[in-house]
């Protein structure tokens, strides 16, 4: 059981936007493969961009803001929850992959099922975004419902195109974060040595 | 003076530690008491205070055994890391206590205490 206080504190941690940049970085890239028809490309996005989260933290916030050291119940916590994202965000992209397989082999046979289908990636990205909230960032519930929108927005005009819609809410993701991140880091400017 | 007829929970208050009820320094207290450590640079941003205001008041409450101040380096940058004290904890702790017996006299604590976990929540 952890503080009130600790549990602010650790919600503040990621309004630095670090965590959006790269979150609408790694769906930008995945649309962006999705639309040149490299799908496996995109499912590497992750874990490419993963090890930037830390490098990230060091060279932008930690020398802005520092970070403290949480207990130990609360880095638990936040073990179970990036745990929870990542196999979240791997079943999602097991069911992406398992709904292409799927489009690919019922081809223009689907009639209507293919016109909500491509909006089914767009839809499982913004289910995906809600796990944001395991972490306290509320804003990734409005990501999440942003995504969906656009999927369901897809589905109905009729578009072919399930990469763009990606891509469309990777783009909204990364500018929220930029603007954050850019807020961040005129409030926060760097440090100079320091003197207790 | 005849201390028979003192409420005990104005006594509490008139005999509150103020090493650590001045506000800055109850701010201080309550951040290192919701982490396991932080550093300078941390609690600065966090209180707002100034590098030297926060020096000040980090070496009362160091000298009054209440935190613990621990230099060293990261990389080539120096950094003081933080910790508040077991005795600084229980302390702290006694006082809010204190507090907020006090409080309960004047029937604030109830929406003053709604107020802050909103406060949290937001």
């Amino acid at each position: 059981m952890t503080m009130p206080m600790t549990r602010a504190l650790y919600r503040r941690s990621f309004d630095d936007g670090w965590l959006d940049v790269l979150t609408g970085l790694g769906l930008v890239l995945i649309g962006l493969a999705w639309l040149a028809d490299q799908i496996v490309l995109g499912a590497l996005v992750p874990a490419a961009l993963a090890p930037f989260w830390t490098i990230g933290r060091r060279a932008l916030v930690e020398p802005r803001l520092s970070s403290p050291q949480f207990g130990s119940a609360q880095q638990a916590k936040t073990r179970r929850a990036l745990t929870g994202w990542l196999i979240f965000g791997a079943g999602v992209g097991l069911t992406e992959l398992a709904f292409l397989i799927f489009v690919n082999r019922g081809g223009t046979g689907l009639g209507g099922v293919g016109n909500v289908a491509v909006g089914i990636p767009a839809i499982l990205v913004g289910l995906g975004l809600f796990a944001g909230l395991m972490l306290g960032a509320k804003r990734f519930a409005a990501y999440g419902l942003f995504a969906i929108g656009l999927g369901l927005a897809g589905a109905w005009t009729g578009t072919d195109r399930p990469g763009l819609l990606i891509l469309l809410s990777g783009v909204l993701v990364l500018a929220c974060g930029g603007a954050l991140l850019a807020r961040f880091m005129m409030r926060y400017p760097m440090t100079g040595d320091e003197d207790a | 003076m005849p201390e028979a007829g003192i409420l005990p929970e104005i006594r509490d208050v008139l005999a509150l530690d103020k090493t650590i009820h001045e506000p800055a320094r109850l701010a201080i207290l309550a951040l290192l008491l919701s982490v396991d450590s932080a550093d300078f640079t941390w609690l600065m941003r966090q209180t707002g205070l100034t590098q030297g205001n926060l020096s000040a008041h980090l070496g009362k409450l160091e000298a009054a055994g209440l935190v613990s101040v621990e230099k060293g380096f990261e990389g080539k940058r120096p950094k003081t890391t933080l910790r508040i004290t077991p005795d600084g904890a229980a302390r702290l702790q006694a006082q809010g206590k204190a507090l907020i017996r006090f409080l309960g006299l004047i029937d604030i604590r109830p929406s003053r205490a709604a107020e802050k976990q909103k406060d949290m929540r937001s």
